[in-house]
């Protein structure tokens, strides 16, 4: 056993090593000089090598050493090599646009996503699964071409357009709910109920279809067959069975998604004004922020590969024969 | 289970696949389902106009001198008549489709823009599902075919690009590649942003499809036709792409379906971040377009543009749906 | 079945608890607080350090932080000056080279935090606070564009050069001492200039000259630019500056009542400033959502602002029946400004061929682009000189700032020839955005273009990617920029076309240099106010606008939206601190919007 958590940890080095590698070619190479966005207009040639040179943008890309940097006469930082070693370390430079640590940045605006984004993967969850549940039962009957329709329906609406909808007629036409904005601590509670409901609305198709099929995969499995052959009701049988089965994937669905609901929705934030991650990775994109960026990236990437290692891991504890998979 | 296959149904719909050198039942089988639900035909139908939509557009027929004419007054509502002529003794009321939907903020028909930019929607979501399903497929046979390093390798790439949020990563791609020039036999390709944004969806939504084939041939590659393939001397490739590819065909045909329709919402994305298609009208831009609009209640053109956008999705959707039922051999004890 | 149950009743629970609390909220809404003023801002805010502030939007908030020598009065138009921390405007010798100011006494700093001093009030406002503040401007590592504003001032130069000599940032001795700037006693100071340097008042009242404290800079050190400690009517709190989220003002509860106001001096509660005890700026990037908010009342004025770098022009909408309804008025003022494409004089295509662009300049129909794209919120330029400016002349003859398509291809007969008889090529038109207005208004400036047989290539690219190429690489070919003045004198705008400012990210971005023109610039610089110095001053407009460097896009009128109940609503140019004068009627905000 512990041989395979060791093993399974020792699968993700690479691919960390892959996310850095992906993460600082396109964040290095095809950026613009990040020294204007820091100066602004009206710089000497000479004020703007200075901050190149703050910057660490006067130094080779790929490789450096410690020892050539002292010999040059400058910092060591900012390039691939011991970039490397600071994102190993969880060490990141002060944001470029907002001077200010990139984690404190992060710590402020992540519990906004979260709130936002929790509560829509909780609803939409239920949802699915309850509609899925609806839909497997009712396999070919109207209530699953019913549901199935309506949730190809929602899923064919783009994304912007329930968000400008939802705002214009609820929030502005109605009055039932604020436009948009945020407030500090509690007092965003009511600012959270709109970008929630248009969430569901946008999300709840795909996950429909999506279980459904699972469903219905594990409903024509052999032991239903031979379970419903017993005399097992129907209604027990799919609360039962089938819903105890088709946990794993809903489980593997659940934590791999976790991670993101971190980033929030780009449209959404934007569009609800939430000061969340979303909005702060559209403007370090589009500022060259590379310290936001790159905590950005690697915190959620390593995030996601820690949260796939831990189920399965957990797939393992619970289930021996998945280890031989 | 299945009714029995008429030899009709085998050239309609997904004709050209039969000739693959798939077991021909399975073809008919799925062309037979695909035939029994007359829906699929209005489905089929749509999405032929959409297509011929988009070939008229890339003829003068719907051009540039015709999408970016002036028809009439900005911001215009729809009308179903206009008049012509104006100021001379000839002016009089007719129909003119070119009002049925407004016009924009110069005055331009959104009809046609809306018509313009089906042109547009498809070469990026055809071009980007193509690119996907072209990586996602070649890596997704050699890992499974060859396992050993090119397994580990190609693993390692699509665990590490899984692992990067994919809108990040697409949008970082797209800002990247915004507006670069590629030389190609010694053309010039710089098709205004539409490569860049091909090769953001494209170089970054092959994952699954690749994960899916690396998996099915991994079972294939155990089967008696490979082991009987290699026993008469067939060549790596041939065995590849000749006897493998064709059996797992199904696979690309639903992830390409699927891929289009994903490409078309991404595409309205990358234009509200402003890294859309420039120079010509595209749903994306237009629903972009008509957020300053809703603010003088002018609704006509984000209501086209969304309506589009949800007609080929849904068409697709459900194509797409039938086609993986009619497929899929997993989902075949189902019905 | 019993676990199934369980985590089914579980997740009802948590779904069930979510959305009652969210309902809950609803109710426990405040209306908006009745002592705060409510405003939208659209641009995230680079620094309140006084010494780096160049965009616009930093100094609408730092301006209500830090004060001056001297500022504008809020209310009298043209813009007139009035002593804020001096007591008189600067005794200026014959020469014009060396200015005497007094200051007020009894003006202390104020530092929100706290953690500078203990009780947050700091000690007095003394001489050596501004030279402190100047030499900071001058200070070759701070990233900071204002350092022009004190190029005249004797041994400017040397203390630059000392400062970028000295690599090392936390090495540089701040007692050394400047020439030009002389602390004679605590509450005096002696400028003194290499050459007559008139528009040095205005800089006195530009918001980069505001006295610093030098024991909160060494406190706060880099974050000087989050810590704001000034002399203000308002406060801002670390803690209050949320990034992309919200900025809220508190009242300085030390400042003495307004601009012009000796502390100590008692005003009369009607009059005093700050009118409002907060203000609170609510961040967003979106149009559409505030336009919203502000219509359901909850901002009390919604301008358009002006965009960061001054690039960004927003479709907005004309006074509706329903918003006149609502009591909303509109409010309008001329700005100080001019928005042009430029060309690169250093492009061998467009740089070399005069008749192309005056052609082209010819072929811009500015008068359907303002209608257009500002709903008529703008005027023609007739040059480079702006409204509002002593030798503005709106009926100036200029026929290249003038819509005629026959001339314009007459011209360009011309240009195809000066072209050795080839076509024009392509012509890349560069735009710092790419949003939906930029879109629209590069469509319309390539359709305008085609008329006269120029194929433009529009590239729209964000800001950073945009000064690269304009003012780094020098690779722009035509390019749309801005230029807000920064005080009401010509040569705010002429030094644009200076060819000593050609230079990586230097002023002059078009790159023109023309020797005429430059010798009447180096003669009118140094001339005070005078019939004289106009007539310079219309010499070299004249000159510009025979050469075309720029294609004049448009003057822009400011407007914004206000609700019945603010009071003393302006819109205002080169004024800080202004804000102090907005007040609410709180009775008619509580009624809210009327219905009907």
């Amino acid at each position: 056993m512990l041989a395979y958590v060791i093993r399974r940890i020792l699968m993700t080095v690479p691919i960390v090593l892959g996310i850095l590698l992906i993460t600082f070619v396109l964040f290095s190479y095809v950026a613009p000089d990040p020294a204007f966005t820091v100066a602004g207009r009206g710089k000497k040639p000479a004020q703007l090598r200075a901050i190149r040179k703050e910057m660490g943008l006067d130094k080779p890309v790929w490789l450096d050493s410690r020892a050539k940097a002292e010999q040059d006469g400058r910092e060591y930082k900012g390039h691939f090599n011991s970039q490397f070693f600071d994102v190993v370390l969880w060490r990141f430079p002060e944001s470029i646009k907002y001077h200010q640590p990139v984690g404190e940045l992060i710590a402020r605006k992540a519990p906004v996503s979260l709130a936002v984004q929790l509560p829509i993967f909780l609803i939409e969850l239920g949802l699915q699964l309850i509609l899925a549940l609806i839909c497997a039962f009712n396999r070919g009957r109207w209530p699953d071409l019913v549901v199935t329709f309506g949730a190809v329906l929602g899923m064919c609406v783009p994304y912007l357009s329930i968000i400008i909808l939802g705002q214009s007629v609820l929030g502005f036409g109605a009055g039932i709910f604020p436009v948009a904005g945020w407030d500090t601590g509690l007092k965003s509670v009511h600012f959270m109920a709109l970008p929630i409901l248009v969430g569901v609305a946008a999300g709840l198709g795909g996950g429909v279809r999506f279980y459904r099929t699972v469903m219905l995969d594990e409903v024509y499995t052999d032991y239903v067959r031979t379970a419903r052959a017993k005399g097992v009701s129907r209604n027990n049988m799919m609360l039962t069975h089938v819903l105890r089965n088709v946990f794993i994937p809903v489980v593997t669905q659940t934590v791999t998604v976790l991670p993101y609901l971190l980033l929030g929705s780009l449209l959404l934030e934007r569009m609800f004004q939430i000061p969340g991650l979303g909005g702060l990775m559209v403007e370090a994109l589009f500022n060259n922020d590379r310290p936001i960026l790159l905590a950005m990236t690697y915190g959620i990437s390593i995030a996601y590969c820690v949260m796939l290692m831990l189920t399965d891991i957990a797939y393992t504890l619970v289930d021996p024969r998945v280890r031989l998979s | 289970m299945s009714s029995a296959a008429t030899p009709a149904a085998v050239d309609t719909v997904m004709g050209a696949v039969a000739l693959s050198e798939r077991p021909r039942s399975l073809w008919r089988d799925a062309m037979a389902r695909l035939h029994t639900r007359k829906l699929n035909y209005v489905y089929a139908s749509v999405l032929a106009i959409y297509a011929l939509v988009a070939i008229i557009a890339f003829t003068p027929l719907l051009g540039k001198s015709v999408f970016d004419a002036q028809v009439g007054a900005q911001y215009a509502p729809p009308a179903f008549t206009g008049t012509v002529e104006q100021g001379t003794a000839n002016e009089h009321s007719t129909i003119r489709p070119s009002l049925w939907l407004g016009t924009d903020i110069a005055g331009r028909s959104v009809l046609y823009k809306l018509l313009y930019g089906t042109r547009v929607a498809l070469t990026v979501s055809l071009l980007a599902s193509i690119l996907s399903v072209v990586i996602g497929t070649v890596l997704g046979l050699l890992a499974g075919y060859y396992r050993g390093w090119v397994d580990a390798l190609i693993t390692w790439l699509y665990t590490t690009i899984n692992s990067i949020p994919w809108i990040l990563l697409m949008v970082a791609l797209a800002y990247a590649l915004k507006d670069r020039e590629f030389k190609m036999f010694g053309q010039e390709f710089k098709l205004v942003g539409i490569p860049s944004i091909v090769m953001a969806l494209g170089l970054t939504s092959w994952v699954g499809l690749c994960r899916l084939m690396r998996g099915e041939v991994l079972k294939h590659r155990e089967r008696d036709y490979v082991a009987a393939a290699k026993a008469v001397g067939a060549g790596t490739s041939r065995i590849i792409f000749r006897h493998i590819l064709p059996n797992t065909f199904h696979l690309v045909i639903i992830d390409f379906t699927l891929g289009i329709v994903s490409f078309v919402q991404a595409e309205v994305i990358l234009s509200f971040l402003g890294l859309g298609v420039k120079d010509q009208p595209s749903w994306g831009v237009m629903i972009d377009d008509a957020k300053l609009e809703l603010m003088r209640n002018v609704w006509w053109q984000f209501a086209g543009a969304t309506a589009a956008i949800f007609g080929l999705s849904i068409c697709l959707n459900f194509l797409g749906d039938a086609l993986r039922d009619a497929l899929d051999p997993r989902l075949r004890g189902v019905d | 079945m019993r676990k199934v149950k369980w985590i089914f009743f579980g997740y009802l629970a948590v779904v069930g608890a979510l959305v009652v609390g969210i309902a809950l909220s609803f109710a426990s809404v405040s209306a908006r607080d009745p002592d705060t003023l409510y405003i939208v801002y659209i641009s995230d805010i680079k620094s309140l350090d006084p010494a780096e502030i160049s965009d616009v939007p930093s100094s609408r908030i730092a301006g209500n932080l830090f004060e001056c020598l001297y500022n504008y009065d809020y209310y009298k138009r043209p813009y007139e000056l009035i002593s804020e921390l001096a007591t008189a405007l600067p005794e200026i010798s014959k020469d014009g080279l060396e200015y005497t100011i007094h200051l007020r006494k009894g003006i202390h700093f104020y530092d929100p935090d706290g953690a500078v001093w203990p009780g947050k009030t700091g000690p007095e406002v003394k001489a050596k606070d501004f030279i402190y503040a100047w030499k900071r401007v001058l200070d070759f590592h701070l990233p900071n564009p204002n350092a022009a504003i004190f190029d005249a001032v004797v041994g400017a130069d040397e203390w630059q050069k000392y400062t970028e000599d000295t690599k090392d940032e936390s090495k540089i001795d701040w007692d050394r001492p400047i020439a030009g700037f002389e602390a004679t006693d605590d509450y005096t100071i002696r400028i003194k200039l290499k050459e007559p340097f008139p528009q040095l008042v205005y800089a006195l009242a530009h918001l980069p000259s505001a006295p610093m404290s030098r024991e909160a800079v060494d406190k706060y050190k880099k974050k000087t630019r989050q810590h704001p400690v000034g002399t203000g009517p308002y406060s801002l709190s670390y803690n209050d500056h949320l990034q992309q989220q919200r900025i809220l003002l508190k009242r300085n509860p030390i400042y003495r009542g307004g601009p012009m106001v000796d502390p100590g001096t008692p005003v009369a509660a009607k009059d005093r400033l700050p009118k409002m005890d907060r203000i609170q700026f609510e961040f967003f990037e979106e149009d559409l959502p505030p336009w919203y908010v502000f219509r359901e009342g909850l901002f009390d004025y919604h301008g358009i602002p002006k965009d960061a770098y001054g690039q960004a022009i927003r479709t907005g909408t004309e006074l509706t029946p329903e918003l006149v309804k609502q009591g909303v008025t509109l409010v309008k003022e001329p700005e100080p400004s001019i928005y042009y494409y430029g060309f690169n004089m250093q492009d061998p295509l467009v740089g070399k061929n005069k008749s192309l662009r005056q052609a082209m300049c010819m072929a811009f129909n500015r008068d359907q682009f303002i209608a257009t794209f500002r709903n008529g919120r703008g005027m023609r330029p007739v040059g480079p000189i702006v409204p509002g400016f002593p030798t503005f002349d709106p009926n100036l003859k200029n026929p290249y700032a003038e819509f005629n398509l026959e001339a314009a291809l007459e011209k360009m007969k011309e240009a195809v020839r000066v072209n050795g008889g080839e076509p024009i090529p392509t012509i890349r038109l560069l735009l710092p955005g790419s949003d939906t207005t930029f879109r629209q208004m590069g469509d319309f400036v390539q359709r305008n273009m085609a008329q006269i047989g120029v194929t433009l290539d529009v590239d729209y690219t964000n800001w950073a990617n945009f000064l690269e190429q304009v003012e780094k690489k020098k690779t722009a070919q035509f390019y749309q920029l801005g230029w807000n003045t920064d005080w009401p004198d010509e040569q705010n705008i002429l030094q644009l076309f200076w060819s000593k400012n050609i230079s990586e990210g230097g002023l002059n971005s078009s790159n023109y240099a023309n020797a005429e023109f430059d010798k009447l610039y180096e003669q009118a610089k140094v001339m005070s106010d005078s019939p004289e110095r106009r007539e310079l001053y219309k010499k070299m407009q004249a000159i510009v606008n025979e050469d075309c460097p720029w294609m004049g896009m448009f003057y822009p009128m400011d407007f914004a939206l206000q609700h019945r109940w603010l009071k003393n609503f302006k819109l205002v140019d080169y004024v800080h601190g202004w804000m102090a004068n907005l007040e609410i009627d709180k009775e008619l905000r509580k009624q809210g919007l009327p219905r009907g």
